[in-house]
C-alpha cells in the first residue's frame, strides 16, 4: 500500500523523505511547491519515509486521516498533471499572505 | 484541511498518461531454480518477465498460482536488485499452496506480487546489526546480509540462525563464505543427533543470543536487531535484548506462525 504526504508537509517541506525513500519515489519542484509528493505507482510501501518524517506528515494511504484524505489524490495527480496537484493543494492549505 | 461547511474541494479529471516508470504492482515470472533443503524446506528462484522488482531488504510478497487461486506471502531472500527472487519456502501439509509450488518444474510460472511489510534493512545504518532468524524465518536476513556486504564499509554484523538439521540451514554456504571480518555466522541447531559432528551451537537461539551479550561484545546503544520466524523465539529474543538495554527502536522483528 502505497503513502502519502499529507497536510504537515505544506510549507515546511524538510526533505527528509527524500534522502531515505530507496526507490525515488519521492519529489518535488523546488522554489515551486508547497510539498513532497509520493509516487503511487513506484511507493513500495516500506515506510522509511514516515519514520524519518519530522512532521509526521506521511500514512500509508489507508491510514490517512479523514481531513486529509484528498492529499492521496494530490500526490498521485502532481505525477500526471502537475498544475491541477498543485492547484488543490492551495486550496486544501491557503497560503498565508506575508506583508 | 477542509473546513466544516465548507464546499468540498473539486478535483480535475487527470489525463490518461503513461506512468514515469513501471509501475511497482508485482509480476509474472518463472521458476528457474530450486535448493532442495531436506525433505520439506526448499529456495525457489524465480526471474520476473519484466526484468528485476525494486524492494528493500527485509520485504516481502504474496506469491500466487491460478487455477485455483492460492496466494501466500513470503519474504525475498535475495539481493534487492538481483535479476531473480529468492524465498525460502517449508511445505505444508495439507496447504493450500506449498504442495503445489514443490510439485513446479522449472519453467513454471506464478505471480509475485508487490513488495509489501515496514521489516526493512535501513540504508546507511552503520550500527553492529543483530540479525537473528529461525527456520525459513532466515530468508529476510539473508536479503539483509547480501545487502550489507554490497555496502562500501559494511558494518559489524552476527547473524544467528536456528534450524533443527543442518540441511536446513538455508543460505549457509553464502553465509560461511561471508564468515569472518564483518560478518560472524553463528549456527545452532535444535534437533541433530549428540553423535553429529556438527561444531555449530546447538539449542535454541536465545541462549546463543544470551552469550553474545554476556561476552561484551555488543553495546546497547550501537546496536540495531532484526528478528524473523516463530513468535516464541521472536518473544524471548526481544525481552533479552530489551533487558540488555536496546530501546524499542532498535528492535525490529516479524514474526509467523507455522499453524
Amino acid at each position: 500500500m502505497a503513502y502519502v504526504i499529507a497536510a504537515p508537509c505544506v510549507d515546511h517541506m524538510d526533505r527528509a523523505c527524500l534522502e531515505v525513500c530507496p526507490v525515488d519515489a519521492i519529489a518535488t519542484e523546488g522554489g515551486v511547491d508547497r510539498k513532497m509528493f509520493i509516487d503511487p505507482d513506484g511507493c513500495i510501501g516500506c515506510g522509511a519515509c514516515e519514520a524519518a518524517c519530522p512532521n509526521q506528515a506521511i500514512f500509508e494511504s489507508g491510514q490517512l486521516p479523514a481531513q486529509w484524505a484528498d492529499f492521496a489524490w494530490t500526490d498521485m495527480a502532481w505525477y500526471r498533471d502537475v498544475a491541477a496537484a498543485r492547484s488543490v493543494v492551495d486550496r486544501l492549505v491557503p497560503q498565508v499572505a506575508v506583508r | 484541511m477542509t473546513l466544516v461547511g465548507s464546499p468540498p474541494i473539486v478535483k480535475p479529471g487527470l489525463p490518461a498518461v503513461a506512468p514515469r516508470r513501471r509501475p511497482v504492482q508485482g509480476a509474472n515470472a518463472a521458476l528457474v531454480a530450486r535448493e532442495r533443503l531436506g525433505a520439506d524446506m526448499a529456495i525457489f528462484r524465480f526471474r520476473p518477465d519484466d526484468g528485476p522488482e525494486r524492494f528493500v531488504a527485509g520485504q516481502y510478497a504474496a506469491i500466487t498460482m491460478v487455477d485455483p487461486s492460492a496466494s501466500r506471502p513470503y519474504s525475498m531472500a535475495s539481493r534487492p536488485g538481483a535479476p531473480d527472487l529468492d524465498f525460502v519456502i517449508s511445505r505444508i501439509g495439507g496447504g493450500a499452496l506449498t504442495p503445489r509450488l514443490f510439485a513446479l518444474r522449472d519453467g513454471d510460472r506464478v505471480h509475485i506480487g508487490r513488495p509489501r511489510g515496514r521489516f526493512r534493512l535501513d540504508d546507511g545504518d552503520q550500527r553492529d546489526h543483530l540479525l537473528i532468524g529461525t527456520g525459513s524465518g532466515i530468508a529476510p536476513l539473508l536479503s539483509m546480509v547480501a545487502a550489507l556486504g554490497s555496502r562500501p564499509a559494511p558494518p559489524r554484523t552476527f547473524v544467528f540462525h536456528g534450524a533443527r538439521v543442518r540441511e536446513e540451514l538455508a543460505g549457509q554456504d553464502m553465509l560461511t563464505l561471508a564468515d569472518g571480518g564483518w560478518l560472524s555466522y553463528r549456527p545452532t541447531l535444535s534437533r541433530t543427533p549428540a553423535s553429529d559432528a556438527w561444531v555449530g551451537g546447538r539449542g535454541h537461539v536465545g541462549a546463543q543470543l544470551a552469550a553474545l551479550i554476556a561476552s561484551g561484545e555488543l553495546a546497547a546503544n550501537r546496536t540495531v536487531a532484526y528478528l524473523c520466524g516463530g513468535s516464541a523465539m521472536v518473544d524471548d529474543c526481544r525481552r533479552r535484548l530489551a533487558a540488555f538495554g536496546l530501546p524499542p527502536g532498535a528492535i525490529r522483528s516479524e514474526g509467523f506462525s507455522t499453524t
